[in-house]
């Protein structure tokens, strides 16, 4: 095993010219390829700096404007949210954000949500609603995500009825229709 | 930074620092080159002692307001650390994790530069007392360990095949509940290795399995620091810092330790790739040449044996293979490397049919996921654009192999082989669309292990723009 070791060994070492593996780096050629890779390292971690110090004052500024849209639900509701659900504008990448949630500690599932959506910007913490619905909590799994769509939605107000989001046009039975905002 | 000069060192310098370690290594030395005496300055002992206790009372501040439970930064999970609840009321918020995670990274930058001068007993004891803390708190920051109990339970009480059958269809357990959202249609991704050893934790019940991946999430942590420091000594380098600089990371105790990834296992079977590699008589490693040919190849294959079973844990351990076949180009890892491959598959294919040895399509399923800390996503913010496009994972994967192509032919070339597998490791960290704080210490052990430093200082650079990239609930109201 130690013969055909050192056989595969030398094999290798007798490759021709610049194809031959080496033990060592060249000095000469070892500080000229250092310089160029220590130019593109500095350049590549001035990019990635650039980029997560502009990330970071993005995600401060979005999580300002989601806690106002908190802020702004309850202000409006009269109610603590539980269960909040925030859908961005991933369609157009608007300000527009649709605030959902429970005004009681209850399990979403089977649950009915008042949405509101808010949209330009925050001022004094708030932001302005628009137009707002109601949301059936569909399904029973704990890790089914509530759905926020067309069929499970009534009560439709402002941007909400002018867009058409409800397919409900009579609330179930049991559930509140009393308009969201005067 | 290369050790240069060892041969020119007085010889009661040396033979001190052989009596320490029983291993031959250079002494401590100061910015300016001066050998440093064993006398510490009062106010720099008095620091060390100081900043350690910071790294204590911040790891413990998250520990036991995390104990209290109902905090956002745990996940879903049973409540397992009530005896704890009496320490404080207070649950943890996002400032306070943040602020302790800041605390901990300054202390953890200041301790650097003095870590060589941290008595080994106190290094130790610091280490012990933070894995301590971490072990007995909850679960922090991710379900990932909840998956892991959840693939065990499904392939040893409901004889599914966790590469084949996703947590979804074990919905009557008790740990699908725990399990996230995001998985619940996700076969398995580890190695069948990882999934083998976690077998015989689904006999525990869900609390002891979660008590037993703990532990074994301490042990590789455990291992890995050891190992860290053994390929540091047989580096030349200095094995007190290499052991501070792994063992008190902050991605490593607080992102990763607290919340028990499996990544500490692929750790330490990679440490241990390189530990036997290193060990190797090769005159490329500065050994002792050929004196010891029959230890030397076996040496060699069972770094290359151990390099197959990393990645049988942890896919991301293959990453290493080519470089250290062109970096040692000897016969005996590439003998290791193919035997360990064909019993490694044979048992997975025996143990999980051909699912379990497909390895490439979990990886390429898991590629095309997208997470918000990553730099994928942040340059495409920078660039203006909602998140990152398919073209995009494509463009990565193209800078990717050009950068992995260049690393090996560097190798080839002369240049030290576990700097460019750490290089490599770090590349593909940083082109990742998917990048979590615990894939952000894979190239760590190895870079304290490198011959050029260089990849020291660019990890921890990319692990304090992570850390930066955290910081966003600090300035946003609870």
């Amino acid at each position: 095993m130690s013969a055909l070791a050192d056989r595969f060994a030398a094999a290798v070492e007798r490759l021709p010219g610049p194809l031959a593996p080496l033990d060592e780096e060249p000095p000469r050629s070892r500080r000229r390829i250092r310089r160029f890779e220590a130019a593109l390292l500095v350049v590549a971690a001035i990019g990635l700096s650039v980029a997560t110090l502009h990330d970071l004052v993005r995600e401060v500024n979005l999580g300002l404007r989601l806690h106002a849209d908190l802020v702004s639900w309850e202000h409006i509701t009269g109610a603590r949210y539980h269960n909040p659900l925030i859908e961005q504008d991933v369609k157009h990448y608007t300000a527009k954000d649709t605030v959902c949630a429970n005004t009681e500690d209850v399990k979403p599932q089977g649950s009915i949500l008042v949405c509101l959506i808010f949209v330009g910007p925050v001022r004094h913490g708030l932001r302005k609603a628009v137009g707002g619905y109601y949301l059936i909590a569909a399904g029973t799994d704990v890790h089914e995500p509530v759905l926020n769509d067309y069929e499970f939605r009534y009560g439709c107000f402002g941007r909400a009825q002018r867009e058409g989001l409800c397919g409900l046009s009579t609330p179930p039975p049991g559930a509140p229709d009393r308009p969201l905002v005067g | 930074m290369e050790m240069e000069g060892k041969g020119a060192l007085p010889k009661a310098v040396a033979a001190s620092a052989v009596q320490q370690t029983g291993v031959a290594q250079p002494p401590a030395v100061g910015l300016g080159g001066e050998a440093v005496g064993r006398r510490r300055l009062p106010a720099e002992a008095l620091a060390i002692g100081l900043l350690c206790l910071a790294l204590v009372f911040t790891t413990g501040w998250i520990v036991f307001d995390a104990a209290v439970g109902g905090s956002p930064l745990l996940p879903y999970s049973p409540y397992i650390t009530g005896w704890l609840r009496h320490v404080t009321d207070q649950r943890l918020s996002y400032r306070i994790f943040f602020g302790c995670l800041l605390g901990f990274t300054a202390a953890y930058a200041a301790l650097l530069p003095l870590a060589k001068r941290i008595p080994l007993r106190l290094l130790v004891g610091l280490l012990a007392v933070l894995y301590i803390l971490c072990l007995i708190g909850p679960v922090l920051l991710s379900t990932d360990l909840f998956s892991y109990i959840a693939y065990a339970r499904m392939g040893v009480l409901h004889g599914l095949n966790p590469y084949v059958s996703a947590p979804i269809e074990i919905s009557r357990d008790p740990i699908y509940p725990y399990v996230g959202s995001d998985w619940i249609y996700t076969p398995t991704a580890y190695g069948p290795i990882f999934t083998l050893i976690s077998y015989p934790l689904a006999y525990l019940g869900v609390v002891g399995a979660i008590w037993g991946f703990k532990v074994y999430a301490l042990l590789g942590c455990v291992a890995t620091c050891w190992l860290v420091w053994r390929a540091a000594l047989a580096r030349g380098l200095d094995g007190r810092f290499a052991l501070f600089a792994f063992g008190a990371n902050p991605l490593v105790v607080i992102y990763s330790l607290a919340s028990f990834h499996n990544d500490f296992l692929m750790l330490a079977v990679m440490m241990v790739a390189i530990l036997l590699a290193l060990r190797a008589p090769v005159s490329a490693e500065g050994g002792g040449g050929q004196t010891e040919p029959r230890r030397g190849l076996r040496n060699e294959a069972w770094a290359g044996a151990a390099l197959i079973a990393g990645t049988l844990v942890k896919a991301t351990v293959a990453a290493l293979l080519p470089f250290m076949i062109l970096g040692r180009r000897r016969l005996g890892t590439v003998v290791g490397v193919a035997a360990a491959l064909a019993l490694g598959l044979l048992a997975a294919y025996l143990a999980f049919g051909v699912h379990g040895v497909d390895i490439v399509s979990a990886l390429n399923r898991d590629s095309m996921y997208v997470s918000t800390d990553s730099f994928a996503t942040e340059v495409a913010h920078l660039l203006g654009k909602p998140g990152i496009y398919p073209i995009d994972h494509t463009i990565l994967k193209g800078v990717l192999l050009v950068i992995g192509l260049y690393l090996l032919w560097r190798t080839w070339r002369g240049y030290d082989w576990v700097s460019a597998s750490g290089w490599a490791m770090l590349a593909i960290t940083v082109t990742s669309t998917w990048l979590l704080a615990w894939y952000l210490i894979w190239p760590l052990p190895i870079s304290l292990a490198a011959k050029d430093r260089r990849l020291l200082a660019a990890t921890l650079f990319i692990q304090l723009l992570f850390v930066v990239h955290q910081l966003s609930p600090l300035f946003t109201p609870e």
